[in-house]
């Protein structure tokens, strides 16, 4: 229980340090940010991997995929 | 009958909304929108698992099962002055079969619950002025197979800030979901079973994400949900056997669930041919279950039109408050399961993508050309016995 709330606050400060380093980069400075591997989302082949996983496990959600609806009881 | 009626008003809303924004701009005086560039997406799954903890037969027997999923999805980009109109049509099968569904009903042999046709479409839409900062879109959805129908619909919208370099995206989306319940043959015209009051699942979520660049080199993600499910949250066929009680019931689950997920992305390129993408998230339900995931994929780019990908995703969860094998619960007890799915486990999956998209595309066809293919493979592995395979294939086809 201790080591969990530790890495919480690990999280946090590390969301927060990343927060606060947003950087200003131009449109022409962007070559390798636009490349299609460098997304902020997943592929579109993961919807049938993220379908299954939803089923087969216990949590579900903040990864852009299936938040409810659907049955998947089998 | 409701579920046609809710269907047809989400529908019709968005419909509604999408032509009061186009009548406000043709008020100016009719300009003709334009079609640009659209795209067809061909995507076909294929999953197969094993395993021996099925919760139709209470937590034991075979949990074999294979699941073919083709799907198509078509967009429609509409650009009209400094206005982007975008729809997205997404619809597909999951054709599947299932032994464990097939004990439903033992006696019936190749019963109907032995395989299943699933059908599903989402239909969404999202306008831009690209004067503004802010987008909004919508959304509706609907699924049906022999037991169970599905319809929702969404709102959204994205705050984009003036050097492109943060995002704030706000949705919401409401799921209205029905039940035909089916009970184990030899527990069929028992009183008070759950699901013989309410057959509906309500699943209702709200997420908000944030993303932004780090570096020339480095961009991340912040996504956080709230679900909150209400309804018949348990499996009405699924078995339970009890230690103290030769009487066989059905799982029963309580009818509210809150989850809250907290997910982050952050995508690295290094050098000039490896990408670093990376995944973690913290799972936490009112169920008593909380999970960890965390997933690594190395994009190598052998060319700029060729990559290869590995993968490997770690998961970890606890068992739900209500979960316990075959034979462990007690007839007292307030709800009971002996679903796996719900246990304490963790799993691997790893496995290889591959992508192909020339700058010329692979093929053409008369004005359209097969732009990319990509190809997935990955091997799943529960600790509780439980492996998959998953394939799936991608292919998009521009300028039709």
């Amino acid at each position: 229980m201790i080591i969990s709330k530790k890495l919480c606050l690990l999280g946090i400060v590390c969301g927060l340090a990343f927060l606060s380093s947003c950087a200003s980069v131009k449109e022409y400075q962007k070559a390798h940010l636009n490349d299609t591997e460098m997304e902020l989302k997943a592929r579109s082949l993961e919807r049938f991997e993220t379908n299954f996983q939803v089923y087969r496990e216990g949590a579900s959600g903040a990864s852009s995929g299936k938040t409810g609806g659907g049955c998947g009881c089998n | 009958m409701q579920l046609v009626q809710k269907c047809s008003l989400l529908l019709g809303g968005m419909m509604a909304l999408s032509s009061m924004a186009i009548g406000q701009e043709d008020s100016a005086g009719y300009k003709k929108r334009t079609l640009k560039g659209v795209e067809v997406d061909f995507l076909v799954g294929y999953y197969e698992q094993t395993g021996n903890n099925s919760a139709v037969t209470g937590g034991t027997g075979t949990e074999e099962l294979t699941d073919f999923t083709p799907a198509v999805v078509v967009f429609l980009p509409f650009e009209k002055d400094s206005i982007q109109d975008n729809w997205v049509i997404d619809a597909g099968l999951d054709v599947y079969s299932s032994a464990s569904s097939d004990k439903i009903d033992p006696n019936t042999i190749s019963s109907e619950s032995a395989g299943d046709t699933r059908t599903h479409a989402n239909v969404s839409y999202r306008r831009k002025n690209l004067k503004k900062l802010g987008s909004w879109g919508a959304n509706v959805s609907f699924s049906n197979e022999y037991d169970y129908t599905s319809v929702g619909g969404g709102l959204s919208y994205t705050l984009t800030s003036k050097d492109k370099n943060r995002e704030l995206n706000l949705k919401g989306n409401a799921f209205f979901d029905t039940w035909q319940t089916i009970y184990p043959v030899e527990l069929r015209g028992t009183a008070d079973l759950p699901g013989s009051n309410g057959k509906n699942r309500n699943s209702f979520s709200g997420t908000i994400s944030y993303s932004w660049t780090v570096s020339k080199r480095m961009q991340a993600a912040v996504i956080s949900d709230v679900v909150a499910q209400n309804g018949l949250l348990s499996t009405p066929y699924h078995r339970v056997y009890f230690s103290d009680t030769t009487t066989l019931l059905v799982e029963k689950l309580p009818e509210n669930r809150l989850k809250l997920p907290i997910g982050i992305r952050a995508n690295y390129f290094i050098g000039s041919a490896l990408v670093v993408r990376t995944y973690y998230r913290y799972y936490w339900d009112d169920w008593g279950l909380t999970a960890h995931t965390a997933s690594i994929e190395l994009p190598v780019k052998i060319s700029p039109f060729f990559s290869l990908a590995p993968f490997y995703r770690y998961y970890r969860q606890s068992a739900v408050d209500y979960f316990a094998p075959i034979h462990e619960h007690v007839a007292t007890d307030q709800f009971y399961s002996s679903d796996f799915d719900l246990s304490t486990f963790d799993s691997h999956y790893f496995g290889m993508n591959m992508r192909i998209s020339p700058v010329n595309g692979l093929a053409r066809f008369g004005k359209s050309k097969l732009h990319a293919l990509e190809f997935r493979y990955g091997r799943y592995q529960r600790s509780n016995g439980l492996d998959a395979n998953s394939f799936a294939l991608h292919l998009k086809f521009t300028g039709l």
